[in-house]
């Protein structure tokens, strides 16, 4: 947009420009100012490096184009269209192009071909294609010019203003950078300094200041204005910063770095969020004990069991080794997978967990550890659902605990945990276990993190070493769990 | 050299001084409100080009925090939460965009002059010369508008904004549901916001992309209580909400110091669950487990305070308490309006379970 360009001598650091210095400092909002703007906008731009031989001004044809094409288009008519126009101020471009699209409008078979050939032809995607539209389609219905049709959201229609504003723009001189070729650096400061006031002016600004200084550029720029007709420069449709050497508008312009403005960081301060406390550690560990229980081996209901009784005793893999595979047999399961899973590994460890009849909601937990005295509920979600454990299953099992002890299915201890079982722990812990230690000093509730790695690695220490977690370890539980042979 | 704004060069309007207005009538949709002048004579607002434009903007007072400082605000002051009004730099008056507008008159309560009307088509700006307002031939004189505002502020009033007939209300569902929810990923959040704040609840709502606060919204309560806001528009994500706003309570609690048994939580949706849904038995769960009362309210709930001239100043949330015995915040709305709510709000889930 030509708001901010590089500070001299250096690539990290920007400067407002003159322009970007009238947005930041706008009095009210600079809609208007904006909506300049993006009518500013032409390609290619060798300033922003967007290069390419379609020589457009994007925001400006497509709202002509929708013009010609009965007020409305479609987001493939503007790739097809708009967006693959040799040189938009070509008449015969125009017509052909306009011609083009009412064929594909009455034709509409053609379009999903037409688009693959062009997508083709380029060497890219038909989605890129599509996301290359994003941008113009969603500042046309922030500038209030088009609305998605009510019924089918097909088409983008002009709104009355768009369709006042596609009339001016049709009166408009639309100057492009290589039309100021061949006049003379006074001559092309001027005009630039001119179209800059005039975008101003037509954004609510007022030249009361300037106007024997406009005069002046007026009269220095005669040979410019006469070259290109501008009888009226009020009409110069041109963002000279978008399409100009920053270096050289600093030079005309005083560059303002808006760095002696004390609202920046009066509006810093009072958004700052107070220091929370400090990120709370992971607390919970899994200790192991000796076991001499008969474990139940090749269960035929549990694909989990009988991978890792392969990968152990078949394939005679290490410890780490079955880990990883069970764990990437298990990546991007859904529910119907991971669910039995998750209660095939608890039952193994010795615990009594049943997994809850699907669909039945009332029950909100995906399993429980059943227990005549102190049952722990378990939220489960599969990596298909969320490959990482975030607080949306924390919050989960807060609403498991409060709906268990509210409803009475199973007895359960205030103080006893309601698990989270999920793929992987979070990137960043500490949002989790912020939550974890927020709710217990609040409610007073427990909730444990466990991911299904940590389950695999109990399940084949406890086949390969006969050991498991202690009775009630998972009953004792809160925040993030790890494994410890204590 | 920063240019300054094209100062208004725009007449001003203001009524003639011989004219004493004495009361307002709200004549509800579609007919603009009635000013009964000291003559007896009845006029109709036109613009009088306020420079505060208040149905453009609120002033920073209604949307300041100084209840919960480290609560990252959104301090947007725009009223239209879908940006359909604007004023024109050249007349000094509002112009509303039809496409934008979802007949949420939130401008037309604003307007102190009555110049704005909610119609079935969106609100209408009246900005004509009429026998009381007239053009004064010169720019706008601030000190005589601030007075006329005042004194049009003070005036007993009566009548609503809009009735809420079936047919408007689904029109403004509808609206709400396409325009304004295809407007803007924050448009649920400044909704809510906006008509709090017209109902005199100082009500802020997170700043969009501040991840390191899960809070969607939060609001003085009345006292020294605090309320905590989920808004959710999407039928899904009300289901959740209840968990949600458990999290928001501990964070309050946990990492702000307040106590929970000062922290009034409200979950704010377009319409409510059906009756045999899990939100109205959770919500139930957890008011019989922890003791804490979540209110429930909707956005159509709100619209009808709103467009009947009502307000929520007087801590009113334990009153929007309802569950799976009594699914419904009906008792609630009829205490505040002193009667029935519509049929038509009651058809579209407003108040209750639909089914």
């Amino acid at each position: 947009m030509g708001w901010i360009h590089p500070a001299p001598g250096s690539k990290q650091r920007f400067v407002f420009s003159y322009l970007g210095a009238h947005i930041g400092l706008a009095e009210s909002e600079p809609t208007l100012l904006v909506k300049e703007c993006l009518l500013g906008i032409a390609y290619p731009n060798p300033y922003v490096e967007i290069k390419g031989s379609n020589l457009v001004r994007p925001i400006s044809l497509i709202m002509l184009t929708a013009v010609a094409l009965d007020g409305r288009i479609t987001r493939d008519e503007i790739i097809l269209g708009p967006m693959d126009i040799d040189d938009d101020r070509h008449k015969d471009s125009i017509d052909e192009m306009i011609d083009r699209l009412r064929l594909l409008r009455a034709n509409p078979s053609v379009v999903n071909d037409t688009l693959t050939a062009k997508a083709v032809d380029l060497g890219i995607q038909v989605n890129t294609l599509h996301n290359y539209t994003r941008f113009p389609l969603g500042v046309l219905r922030w500038a209030g010019w088009t609305r998605p049709e009510r019924n089918s959201g097909l088409f983008h229609v002009l709104t009355i203003e768009g369709m006042r504003l596609a009339v001016q723009l049709k009166n408009y001189y639309d100057i492009r950078t290589r039309d100021l070729k061949g006049f003379t650096d006074q001559e092309i400061d001027s005009f630039l300094q001119i179209a800059t006031y005039r975008m101003l002016e037509r954004a609510g600004y007022s030249l009361t200041e300037l106007i024997s200084e406009l005069i002046t550029l007026e009269r220095n720029c005669h040979k410019v204005l006469s070259t290109l007709k501008i009888a009226d420069t009020k009409l110069i449709l041109f963002s000279p910063f978008q399409e100009w050497d920053p270096i050289r508008l600093e030079k005309i312009f005083t560059a303002y770095n808006g760095s002696s403005e004390p609202e920046t960081s009066q509006i810093a301060d009072e958004v700052r969020l107070r220091p929370g406390r400090p990120l709370t550690k992971d607390g919970g560990h899994v200790g192991l004990q000796d076991v001499s229980r008969d474990i139940k081996l090749g269960d035929p209901r549990s694909d989990v069991i009988n991978r890792i009784q392969h990968y152990a005793t078949i394939e005679h893999l290490e410890l780490d080794e079955i880990v990883e595979k069970v764990v990437m047999d298990y990546k991007g399961t859904s529910k119907d997978k991971f669910y039995p899973a998750i209660e095939a590994l608890f039952c193994f460890l010795g615990y009594n967990c049943e997994q809850s009849r699907i669909g039945v909601n009332y029950q909100r937990m995906d399993a429980l550890i059943l227990d005549d005295d102190d049952s722990v509920p378990i939220e489960i979600k599969s990596p298909n659902e969320q490959h990482f454990i975030s607080v949306k299953g924390v919050r989960q099992a807060l609403e498991n605990k409060i709906v268990l002890v509210g409803r009475h299915y199973a007895k359960s201890k205030w103080d006893t945990t309601s698990l989270v079982v999920g793929y992987e722990l979070p990137p960043d812990r500490s949002e989790v276990s912020n939550l974890v230690q927020d709710i217990y000093d609040t409610y007073k509730i427990s909730i444990g993190v466990i991911d299904f790695r940590s389950l695999v690695n109990l399940a084949i220490i406890r086949l390969l070493l006969d050991k498991s977690p202690k009775a009630d370890d998972f009953s004792k539980l809160r925040g993030i769990i790890q494994i410890s042979d204590t | 050299m920063i240019l300054k704004y094209q100062p208004y060069s725009i007449e001003g309007k203001l009524p003639l001084k011989t004219t004493v207005p004495t009361f307002i009538h709200k004549n509800g949709l579609d007919v603009p409100a009635s000013i009964r002048l000291t003559d007896g004579k009845i006029a109709f607002g036109s613009c009088i080009r306020c420079p505060s434009s208040p149905c453009q903007k609120f002033n920073e007072n209604d949307v300041s925090n100084n209840y919960f400082k480290s609560f990252p605000s959104d301090t947007s002051i725009k009223v239209c939460p879908t940006d359909a009004i604007q004023i024109d730099f050249k007349t000094g008056a509002p112009v509303i965009s039809l496409d934008k507008c979802i007949s949420c008159g939130l401008c037309v309560s604003r307007c102190p002059i009555q110049a704005i009307t909610l119609t079935r088509n969106g609100a209408k700006v009246n900005d004509t010369e009429n026998e009381v307002f007239r053009l004064t031939g010169r720019g706008v004189d601030s000190a005589a508008v601030a007075a006329v505002i005042h004194s049009f502020r003070s005036l007993p009033e009566d009548g609503v904004i809009a009735e809420c007939d079936e047919q408007f209300a689904i029109h403004v569902y509808d609206l709400v549901s396409t325009i304004g929810i295809g407007s803007h990923t924050q448009f649920p959040n400044i909704l809510t916001r906006n008509i709090m704040i017209a109902l005199s609840v100082p009500f802020q709502i997170r700043r969009l992309g501040d991840t390191n606060m899960r809070i969607d919204g939060i609001f003085k309560s009345g006292g020294d209580r605090i309320g905590v806001a989920e808004i959710e528009f999407s039928e899904e994500a009300v289901m959740d909400s209840p968990r949600d706003i458990l999290d928001d309570c501990a964070v309050l609690n946990a990492r702000h110091a307040v106590p929970l048994q000062r922290i009034d939580p409200l979950i704010v949706s377009l319409r409510f669950p059906n009756k045999r849904s899990e939100y109205w038995r959770v919500i139930q769960d957890i008011r019989t487990v922890l003791n804490v009362r979540i209110a429930s309210i909707t956005i159509g709930a709100m619209l009808l305070l709103l467009w009947s001239n009502h307000t929520l100043n007087e801590n009113p949330w334990k009153y929007f308490y309802a569950d799976t015995e009594t699914p419904t915040i009906e008792p609630a709305l009829e205490r505040i309006l002193g009667s029935k709510p519509c049929i038509a709000g009651a058809y579209l889930g407003w108040y209750g379970s639909i089914k």
